[in-house]
C-alpha cells in the first residue's frame, strides 16, 4: 500500500486585506463574483419580479424625496437672499431663525469664496498669513467712521471685484439682541482705484462682531466686511 | 494505479464560520477533492446562532438574531444553499430564501428625557437598491459616489422621521390629545405621501438652510469629490466652519426641540467623522480605517470635534448596544475600536441592499443551519454530533524534519454520547413540514438515552464534562487539514499547547476579549397596541439595562404550534456583566447560578422598566401583569381573579450565554492587530475560522464569520478567490 504523505497547505499570495481606498474602489465590473449560475437582481423573484421591483422602485422615489427636500431648502434660502419675504407676517421664531441664517451665511461666505477660488484655480483672497493680498487688490481702503467706541474694520474683496457697484447691507451680530448696523456703505475712489468705507456706529451699540457680505453690481458675492465694536477682552483698543 | 483519495478535512464546530468553510470546500467545482467531516458537541449545529423548538414548537434562541442588509457574503451563500436545496413550495412553507427573510426597515432607539421618561425615536430607512447577495456588477454599493449618495439619503431619512413625529405631535396638540404616541407617522410611510407633506417641511427646510447648511454641504460635496486636488486643510476649515456655525444655530433650537436635537447629533457625528477622515489622512493611508483602531470610537470622535451631547446620543448608544461593546459586560466601559466602528457604520448604513435589517421568519437554526445541514449531507459531508474537542495536539518539535513547519498531529475528543446501532445521528425534527432543530436531543437515538435524559446531561455546557468515551484522530490516518471553527473563548482550553508555545496566539487570546450575553423571550396574550406600544414591528435599542435591546417578533407566532396562539412575542437581550468570575470547569453549578441571575434580572426588568414601553402591561406601579404570559402547557388562560405572580415567568424562555464558545466577540481598541488571519500558514495543516479572526471585518457578526469561513476555505483550497469575498478588500 502506498504510504500516505502528510499534506501541507500552500502559502497564500497574501494574508491580509487591501485597505487602500484607491485600490479598493475600482470599477464594478472587476468585482464580479464567481459565477454560481444564479441569475439575480431586480427581476429575480419567485413571484415574478414583484418583490424586487417594488423594493428597487421605491428607491427612485426616495431619491426624488431627497432632491425635493434640497430644492425646497434652496428656494427658501433664495427667498431670504432676495428679501422677498414680509417680516411682519412671519412667526417670530421664523424671523429669528432667518436672521441667524443670514449671519451664518455671512460667516461662511469668506471661507466658501476661498474654497471656490481654489477649485477654479483663482488666487485665494488674503488670510492673516498673506498680508500682501489684504484689501482691494493691494490698494489701501479709506475709512470714514463715526463712532464713540473703538472700532476695528476688516474688508476682504476678491481680486476680480470691480470698484463700481459694490454694495453692503446691514452688518449683523451673532447675538440676536444686538441691532444691526445699517448706516454703512462702500463707494469707489476713482483717484486710486480703491474703495471708501463709510460707517456710523450708534452710541448705544452693543459691543461685538458684526459682519456682512459684499455684493457687486450683479448681486454676486465678492467679499466680506467685518466690524468689531468695542474692546475685546485683553486687547488694546485700535482703529484700522 | 491507485485512485487518489480525497483530502480529509476535519472541521471543528458547527457555527456560521465552520459551516461556510465546509460549504465552500464541497462545491461541485472541487469535484470531490475534499472530504469534510464536521465535529460538533451536542446535538445541533449553529454555535451562537443555534436555535431549537421547545414546548408548543416555540422557537428558543440564544438571543435576537437579525441579518443586516450589508451581509453580502452571508446572503450570497444562503441564497445558493436554498437554490441547491430546491425545496418544494407546495410542501414546505419556507422553500426559497425570500420565504425565509422579511425586510425590517424600522429601527428605533430610546433615550431618557430630563423628566425621567423614555422617548423613542423611530426611523424608517429607505430601501437600498438591489438585494443582498446580488452580483455586484448590477448594483455596486462599494464606491465613493455610492457612499456619498447614500449619505444624502440618510439625511433625508432623518429629516422625514423628525418631521413625521413633529406632525404627529402638532396634530395631537390641535386635537387636544394627551397621548405622546401618535401612530400618524407611519401613515407617511409611503414616498408619495411624504412628497405630499413636503410643504410642511418648511421648518426643516429652514433647518437645511440654517447656517448655510445646504449651500455649504453642496460645497462640501464638491470638496470631497475634488480630493485630493483640494488641500486637506481647506476641507477641514470648511468642515469646521459648517460645524461651528451649525452648532451656534442649532444648539439654541435643540434646547427646546428633541427632533432638531436628534438630527443635529447625527449631523455633528457625521461632520466629526468627515473631519477625522481628512485630519488623520485615512483616505491616503494604506491601512485604511485600521490606522485608527488604537483609538476608542468616542475618543476619536471627540478628538475631531464631536460634542459630548452627540457622543452620548441615543444613536451612539444604540450602535454600542448592537455590538455588545461593553468590556467585561460593564456598562460603564463602552469600548469599540474606532476604525472598525467606522467601517462597520459605513457598511451598515451605506452599503445595505434591500433593507437595513432582514428578519428571519423562523429560528436561525431553522432558516440557516437546517438548510445548510441538508445540502452538506447531500454533498457527502459527514457529521459527528456529540463530539467535544478537548485538545489540539501539536507534533513535538523534536520530530519535525529540517525546514518542516509545526503542525497538528492529533485531535482529542470526548465522545458525549453514542448513537444506537452506530449509525449517524438524525438531528432534525419536522414542524408542520419544516425541518427544524429541537431544543433537546432525541434521546431515543442515543445509547442509554433514558439515563442521559434522567441525569440531564448538558451536552452544550462547558461545565458538564460527562462522557461515554474518548476518540483521538491522527494526522494522515484520519485527517489532512483542520479547520478550527470554535469560538475564541474556547481557544485557551482546546489549544493550550499552541497558546503556550506561540506568543502570537497568546496575544490573540489575551486581547480577543469576549462578553457573555443574556436573553429572554416572552409570549403574551395581548397585542402590542393593547399593551401601549403603538408602532409596527420594530427593534429598539438603547433602552435600560439589563435588557437594552428588544424586538417585536410577533411574526414568528404562526411558525409555532400554540393551542391558543399568543398575540405578541418579545425578544430581549443585553450583555451579561462578568460580575461573577468565570468559574473553574469543575464548578458544575456555575451555569445554573448565572441562569438564575438572568431570571432575576428579567423579573425585575418586567416589574420596573417595561412600563416605559408598554404602559398598559402593568397592574401597579412596579407590578407587571404576570397573567399576560402564555403558558405553553395551558389550554385556558388564567382568569382575571386568579392569583398570578412572578412564578409564571418560569413558563417563558431565558438564557445566560456563558459558555466560552458562546460568548460574543468584542473589538476593543488596540485589539484588531492581534487577530490572526485564517490565511496564516504558521501551522501548515491548521487554519482558524470565526468572527474573532482577522477576516477583514473585525466585529462579532454573521457576516464576519462567513467571511472568515470563506478565507479558511481559501487557505485550504485557494478558492474562493480573495477578490470574490465581498468587502474583504475594503478601507
Amino acid at each position: 500500500m502506498e504510504e500516505r504523505q502528510r499534506l501541507k497547505r500552500q502559502d497564500p499570495d497574501r494574508t491580509g486585506p487591501i485597505r487602500n481606498w484607491s485600490t479598493v474602489f475600482r470599477n464594478p465590473e472587476s468585482q464580479e463574483a464567481s459565477d454560481s449560475g444564479e441569475r439575480t437582481g431586480p427581476t429575480e423573484s419567485r413571484s415574478g419580479g414583484g418583490f424586487s421591483d417594488s423594493v428597487t422602485g421605491t428607491v427612485k422615489l426616495a431619491y426624488r424625496v431627497v432632491d425635493e427636500n434640497i430644492r425646497l431648502g434652496q428656494r427658501v434660502a433664495q427667498q431670504i437672499n432676495d428679501r422677498t419675504y414680509d417680516l411682519g407676517t412671519m412667526r417670530s421664531d421664523f424671523h429669528d431663525v432667518t436672521e441667524r441664517t443670514l449671519r451664518s451665511l455671512t460667516d461662511l461666505a469668506a471661507l466658501w469664496l476661498q474654497m471656490l477660488g481654489s477649485l477654479i484655480g483663482v488666487a485665494r483672497p488674503a488670510g492673516p498669513s498673506e498680508p500682501e493680498h489684504t484689501g482691494h487688490r493691494g490698494a489701501a481702503a479709506s475709512v470714514d467712521v463715526d463712532s464713540t467706541q473703538p472700532v476695528r474694520i476688516r474688508l476682504d474683496l476678491q481680486p476680480r471685484a470691480r470698484d463700481a457697484g459694490l454694495t453692503v447691507y446691514a452688518l449683523h451680530a451673532l447675538d440676536p439682541a444686538s441691532p444691526p448696523l445699517t448706516d454703512v456703505g462702500l463707494e469707489p475712489v476713482k483717484e486710486d482705484s480703491g474703495v471708501h468705507i463709510r460707517l456710523r456706529v450708534p452710541p448705544a451699540q452693543p459691543p461685538g462682531q458684526y459682519s456682512a457680505v459684499v455684493v457687486d453690481a450683479t448681486g454676486n458675492p465678492c467679499g466680506t466686511l467685518a466690524v468689531r465694536v468695542g474692546e475685546p477682552a485683553g486687547e488694546p483698543a485700535s482703529t484700522s | 494505479m491507485s485512485e487518489r483519495k480525497p483530502i480529509e478535512v476535519a472541521v471543528i464546530g458547527g457555527g456560521c464560520a465552520a459551516i461556510t468553510a465546509a460549504f465552500e470546500l464541497t462545491r461541485p467545482e472541487h469535484r470531490g477533492k475534499y472530504h469534510v467531516t464536521i465535529y460538533q458537541q451536542g446535538w445541533r449545529l449553529g454555535g451562537k446562532g443555534a436555535s431549537g423548538r421547545g414546548p408548543a414548537d416555540r422557537i428558543e434562541e440564544h438571543g435576537f438574531h437579525v441579518w443586516l442588509g450589508f451581509y453580502e457574503n452571508a446572503f450570497r451563500l444562503l441564497r445558493e444553499c436554498y437554490r441547491e436545496l430546491g425545496r418544494d413550495p407546495q410542501t414546505c412553507r419556507i422553500a426559497d430564501w425570500q420565504d425565509a427573510f422579511q425586510c425590517s426597515p424600522l429601527l428605533g432607539v430610546t433615550e431618557r428625557s430630563e423628566d425621567g421618561s423614555w422617548l423613542e425615536w423611530m426611523a424608517h430607512f429607505p430601501p437600498g437598491e438591489g438585494l443582498p447577495g446580488d452580483p455586484l456588477t448590477e448594483t455596486n454599493p462599494f464606491s465613493v459616489r455610492s457612499y456619498l449618495v447614500r449619505g444624502a439619503q440618510l439625511v433625508g431619512t432623518l429629516l422625514r422621521s423628525c418631521q413625521a413625529q413633529a406632525n404627529a405631535e402638532a396634530r395631537a396638540r390641535r386635537e387636544g390629545e394627551t397621548s405622546e404616541r401618535e401612530r400618524s407617522w407611519f401613515r407617511l410611510a409611503s414616498p408619495e405621501q411624504i412628497i405630499e407633506q413636503l410643504p410642511n417641511l418648511v421648518k426643516y427646510g429652514i433647518l437645511a438652510t440654517t447656517a448655510g447648511l445646504v449651500e455649504a454641504v453642496r460645497a462640501l460635496e464638491t470638496v470631497l469629490d475634488a480630493l485630493p486636488r483640494v488641500p486637506d486643510i481647506l476641507a477641514v476649515e470648511l468642515l469646521d466652519a459648517i460645524g461651528s456655525n451649525a452648532r451656534r444655530q442649532l444648539e439654541v433650537l435643540a434646547e427646546n426641540d428633541d427632533e432638531i436635537r436628534r438630527v443635529w447629533e447625527i449631523v455633528d457625528l457625521v461632520l466629526a467623522i468627515l473631519r477625522g477622515i481628512i485630519r488623520f489622512g485615512i483616505l491616503y493611508d494604506p491601512r485604511g480605517f485600521d490606522s485608527i483602531n488604537d483609538y476608542e470610537c468616542r475618543e476619536w470622535l471627540r478628538l475631531n470635534g464631536a460634542s459630548e451631547r452627540s457622543l452620548d446620543s441615543a444613536i451612539m448608544r444604540g450602535l454600542y448596544d448592537l455590538a455588545f461593546a461593553y468590556e467585561d459586560g460593564d456598562f460603564r466601559r463602552p469600548r469599540l475600536a474606532a476604525g472598525q466602528a467606522l467601517r462597520g457604520s459605513l457598511r451598515m448604513f451605506f452599503t445595505y441592499r434591500g433593507s437595513l435589517f432582514w428578519r428571519m421568519r423562523a429560528g436561525m437554526g431553522d432558516i440557516v443551519f437546517a438548510p445548510f445541514y441538508e445540502v452538506l449531507k447531500r454533498r457527502g459531508v459527514r457529521f459527528r454530533f456529540f463530539h467535544r474537542l478537548e485538545n489540539v495536539k501539536l507534533a513535538p518539535p523534536s520530530r519535525l524534519a529540517a525546514g518542516e513547519r509545526p503542525h497538528v498531529a492529533a485531535l482529542e475528543f470526548d465522545v458525549q454520547a453514542e448513537v444506537v446501532g452506530d449509525g449517524a445521528y438524525q438531528p432534525l425534527i419536522d414542524v408542520r413540514g419544516l425541518p427544524c432543530w429541537p431544543s433537546r436531543p432525541d434521546y431515543s437515538q442515543l445509547v442509554d438515552g433514558d439515563r442521559l435524559r434522567r441525569e440531564d446531561w448538558q451536552f452544550e455546557s462547558y461545565w458538564d464534562r460527562r462522557k461515554v468515551g474518548a476518540k483521538t484522530l491522527r494526522v494522515v490516518d484520519d485527517f489532512d487539514f483542520v479547520i478550527l471553527g470554535v469560538g475564541i473563548g474556547a481557544i485557551p482550553h482546546v489549544c493550550a499547547e499552541i497558546v503556550a508555545r506561540d506568543s502570537r496566539w497568546a496575544d490573540m487570546v489575551r486581547h480577543g476579549k469576549t462578553v457573555a450575553t443574556q436573553a429572554m423571550q416572552i409570549w403574551l396574550r395581548e397585542d402590542m397596541n393593547a399593551l401601549g406600544w403603538p408602532y409596527p414591528p420594530s427593534a429598539v435599542s438603547g433602552f435600560v439595562q439589563p435588557f437594552d435591546t428588544w424586538a417585536d417578533m410577533r411574526h414568528l407566532i404562526p411558525e409555532e404550534s400554540w393551542p391558543v396562539p399568543p398575540r405578541s412575542l418579545a425578544y430581549f437581550c443585553c450583555v451579561l456583566p462578568d460580575s461573577v468570575p468565570l468559574a473553574a470547569r469543575s464548578d458544575s453549578g456555575y451555569p445554573a447560578q448565572r441562569r438564575e441571575e438572568v431570571r432575576s434580572n428579567a423579573i425585575q426588568f418586567l416589574n420596573r422598566d417595561i412600563r416605559h414601553l408598554w404602559p398598559k402591561a402593568m397592574r401597579g406601579p412596579e407590578q407587571f401583569r404576570w397573567g399576560l404570559l402564555v403558558d405553553p402547557t395551558e389550554r385556558q388562560p388564567p382568569t382575571e381573579a386568579a392569583e398570578v405572580d412572578e412564578k409564571r415567568f418560569a413558563t417563558q424562555f431565558w438564557t445566560a450565554n456563558v459558555n466560552p464558545s458562546d460568548r460574543y466577540s468584542l473589538c476593543l481598541p488596540g485589539s484588531p492587530k492581534f487577530r490572526i488571519s485564517p490565511l496564516d500558514n504558521t501551522y501548515d495543516n491548521l487554519t482558524i475560522a470565526g468572527d474573532w479572526t482577522d477576516c477583514g471585518f473585525t466585529e462579532g457578526c454573521v457576516e464576519a464569520a462567513v467571511m472568515s469561513g470563506r478565507l479558511a476555505a481559501h487557505a485550504v483550497s485557494r478558492l474562493p478567490r480573495l477578490e470574490d469575498i465581498v468587502g474583504y478588500d475594503h478601507p
